[in-house]
């Protein structure tokens, strides 16, 4: 907190190269913190989601104790989504790192039998 | 035994332990010595606070049980904690003669609430 | 990378501890309250009556009496809830919705019948406001999203924190005061990196107290319905279907009988759903024993389910006991946790301050926003810099100093209101927001530390005449009630009048750093 400055930009490469904060007097990338944001919000949640469908057709439980023990750790899954989101520079890959494994999931839970009752 | 008595030597206990530790840091025993510690103190001031959380900890357990009583045990480090943290800069030598003379107290309190 | 990572994590700790810092202020200092929720319903609550426990017949008479007057009044209300006298409570309290959905209360003489007049009854939703201001910020569902938001937000802050604090076992127990901003950097450290387990744990637990709404993907892709899910999960049949059909009640007195010698404890209250129809639900709720939770966590008080209809026992929790799996017991203890209902009022002293300590935290933190802005302008925003660093200044006011007004207005509110105005508790709630909104208003128009420094201490004077307002209201007095050992009263006005001195103190430390430095923007 003490040493670093907070700046209004997200970091961009060229921050995360140089302490100088960058950003100021050219305009600021509201589009790219923006979309930042967002796929942290959403796509964090997207992922912790599609992780909960998952484990719940994976676990070997009772059904409503594999849905429950796949739904409590996928909080975690959800802050540390939206701390990589900003860890990483390029914004692109946050959103491509954060749909494509969630999508992945989804897509084998779908192909997984239910585990619930009818 | 009755938690009221529990919490206040647990409470007692954890103090003391952190301050121990505290001064096992050169920053805070220099505040009192106005030297550093050797080694050797430091090592023996860690495994004196060290030794007191634990007894802090085997009170908690003693007035709670074990599950309740570990959770009670990480509230009281924490309070105590922060009391220790504001008192330290004000009145070290104050917080020193707190420490020294709550620790036998508590362990008093629970031997004798404890039999 | 190392230091890129740690820049990024200080951005995203700055911007999202500022934006959800503000709400999570409110959430932190009306869940510490909120663990005195009894307390502050019984200080707000009607005067104490001294009830001798009824006897099992009693309860069993009052049942009837208040079965035969909701069937006069509420015979088309979804539901009814009858809570019987007890801890501290005189009478027999009934509720219900109207014809538009309104909530309704009645209150009953329990031996008698007769109803008690609204004006003796002082009508308040007392603690439970903070606690639904912790929990949904009095908003409902959108209410609930926001502050699961901003719970998330919290755990990103607390890491991100500990990321951004290089020196956490070196300072561990560093506090230098009287050095400006380092001491409120201090201050922000020692209060976050000592309590890191309970803020953690607090934040977390409290996720999983709404995991069903916060991530129903995995219920919904495999079950068909909530209620499904959690007969399967709770290992009990559904409940009833609404029939459309009417068919009368069996005498409750008799399922409470049977329910009580199920729980094998005094019933606390009875929740009835769909009241008259075929598929009517009764619910009979234990009362929680002095014992409960001294040595366990989850402590359960018990619940027995009976049809309405035909008195078919439906399902039976028992007292005490955690039912289910590993992964029920574990969200049981995470609830558990949150809640502290284990441990006794050790236990929740140390919740409170814990939970105070929290609401330090993101105060420093907030506070330690602006400081850093006043030292170095940077315009980070361009022309705008100015006026929006001076709204966050404002709205770091009103966040800090104005929820701290409200909340202890609110006990004023309580007692100045009179007690024959209708829709009495929601009253109260409106005018403890408009004390929250004034507040902004107030912070932008006077100068920062003025509006901090008087926010504060008319909170201050508020904590310190509160015994005063309520001598000069109710003619009962502090230490009339200590004499008679009301601890639950008596502890209100104690703990108001201790944090009182606090923000006394606090107050009129800022009023004079105003004083000292002619130039009013700069604080030490």
């Amino acid at each position: 907190m003490q040493t670093v400055n907070d700046g209004m930009t997200t970091p961009s490469s060229r921050q995360l190269q140089s302490p100088a904060p960058a950003g100021r007097g050219r305009g600021l990338p509201y589009g790219s913190l923006l979309s930042r944001i967002a796929a942290a919000i959403l796509g964090g949640y997207l992922l912790a989601a599609a992780s909960s469908l998952l484990l719940a057709r994976l676990l070997p439980l009772a059904p409503a104790e594999a849905v429950l023990a796949a739904t409590l750790p996928s909080f975690a899954i959800y802050v540390g989504a939206v701390l990589w989101a900003f860890a990483v520079t390029d914004v692109g890959r946050v959103w491509r790192g954060l749909l494509q494994p969630a999508l992945a999931m989804a897509v084998v839970a779908c192909l997984l039998p239910s585990v619930g009752a009818p | 035994m009755a938690p009221f008595t529990t919490s206040v030597a647990a409470l007692a206990l954890a103090f003391a332990g952190l301050t121990t530790l505290a001064l096992a840091m050169a920053r805070h025993y220099g505040a009192i010595w106005r030297r550093s510690p050797t080694a050797a103190e430091a090592a023996l001031l860690r495994a004196l606070g060290a030794l007191l959380l634990l007894e802090a900890l085997l009170a908690c357990t003693l007035g709670w049980g074990v599950v309740v009583g570990l959770v009670a045990w990480f509230c009281l480090l924490s309070v105590a904690g922060l009391g220790l943290v504001l008192l330290l800069p004000y009145a070290p030598q104050r917080v020193l003669l707190l420490a020294q003379a709550g620790a036998p107290l508590a362990l008093l309190l629970l031997l004798a609430g404890g039999r | 990378m190392k230091e890129g990572f740690r820049h990024s994590m200080a951005w995203l700790h700055t911007w999202g501890g500022l934006l959800f810092g503000w709400l999570l202020f409110a959430v932190f200092i009306t869940g510490s309250l909120g663990v005195f929720d009894e307390a502050i319903s019984r200080w707000m609550g009607p005067p104490a009556q001294a009830t001798a426990a009824l006897s099992s017949e009693q309860r069993m008479e009052a049942v009837r009496l208040a079965t035969r007057h909701l069937e006069q009044t509420a015979a088309h209300s979804p539901f009814w809830g009858i809570r019987l006298p007890g801890e501290g409570e005189g009478s027999l309290r009934l509720a219900w919705r109207d014809g538009v959905g309104q909530l309704r209360i009645d209150h009953l003489d329990p031996l008698s019948g007769t109803p008690l007049p609204a004006t003796a009854q002082r009508e308040s939703d007392g603690g439970h406001h903070f606690v639904h201001m912790h929990f949904q910020l009095q908003a409902g569902t959108f209410g609930i999203w926001l502050v699961g938001l901003a719970t998330v937000a919290l755990l990103v802050a607390l890491i991100s924190g500990v990321v951004v604090h290089k020196r956490i076992f070196k300072d561990f127990f560093t506090f230098r005061p009287a050095k400006g901003q380092r001491s409120w950097l201090d201050g922000h450290n020692a209060a976050g990196v000592l309590t890191l387990p309970f803020q953690l744990m607090i934040a977390y637990s409290g996720l999983v107290v709404f995991y069903d709404t916060y991530m129903p993907a995995a219920i919904a892709a495999n079950f068909h319905d909530v209620d499904h899910y959690e007969q399967a999960l709770l290992e009990r049949p559904g409940r009833p279907a609404r029939q459309g059909v009417a068919a009368p009640l069996l005498p409750l007195e008799c399922l409470l009988a049977v329910g009580e010698t199920r729980l094998g404890r005094e019933a606390r209250f009875l929740v009835l759903s769909a009241p008259g129809d075929a598929g009517a639900l009764v619910r009979i709720f234990g009362r929680p024993l002095a014992e409960d939770g001294q040595q366990e966590l989850v402590v359960n008080s018990g619940v027995a389910a009976f049809k309405g209809a035909t008195g078919e026992a439906l399902w039976l929790e028992e007292p005490g006991l955690a039912q289910g799996g590993g992964a029920l017991l574990t969200q049981q203890v995470m609830v558990a946790l949150h809640f502290v209902r284990f441990g006794g009022y050790p236990l929740k002293w140390l919740y409170f301050v814990s939970g105070l300590v929290g609401a330090v935290l993101i105060a420093t933190g907030l506070v330690l926003f602006s400081l850093k802005r006043r030292k170095r302008q940077t315009p980070e925003f361009g022309a705008a810099t100015a006026s929006i660093h001076r709204l966050i200044e404002a709205l770091n006011v009103a966040a800090v100093a104005g929820i701290s007004l409200a909340c202890i207005a609110f006990f004023w509110i309580n007692r100045l209101l009179p007690t024959a105005l209708e829709q009495r508790a929601e009253w109260e709630i409106s005018l403890f927001f408009a004390v929250w909104a004034l507040s902004l208003p107030h912070a932008l128009l006077r100068p920062p530390l003025r509006a901090w420094w008087e926010q504060l201490g008319l909170a201050a004077l508020l904590c310190l005449t509160l015994p005063l307002i309520n001598a000069i209201t109710t003619g009962d007095q502090l230490l009339a009630a200590l004499a008679r050992g009301d601890g639950a009263r008596a502890g209100v006005e104690l703990v108001a009048v201790a944090i009182g001195l606090l923000l006394a103190w606090l107050a009129w430390q800022l009023r004079r750093r105003q004083r000292l430095a002619m130039e009013p923007l700069e604080v030490h």
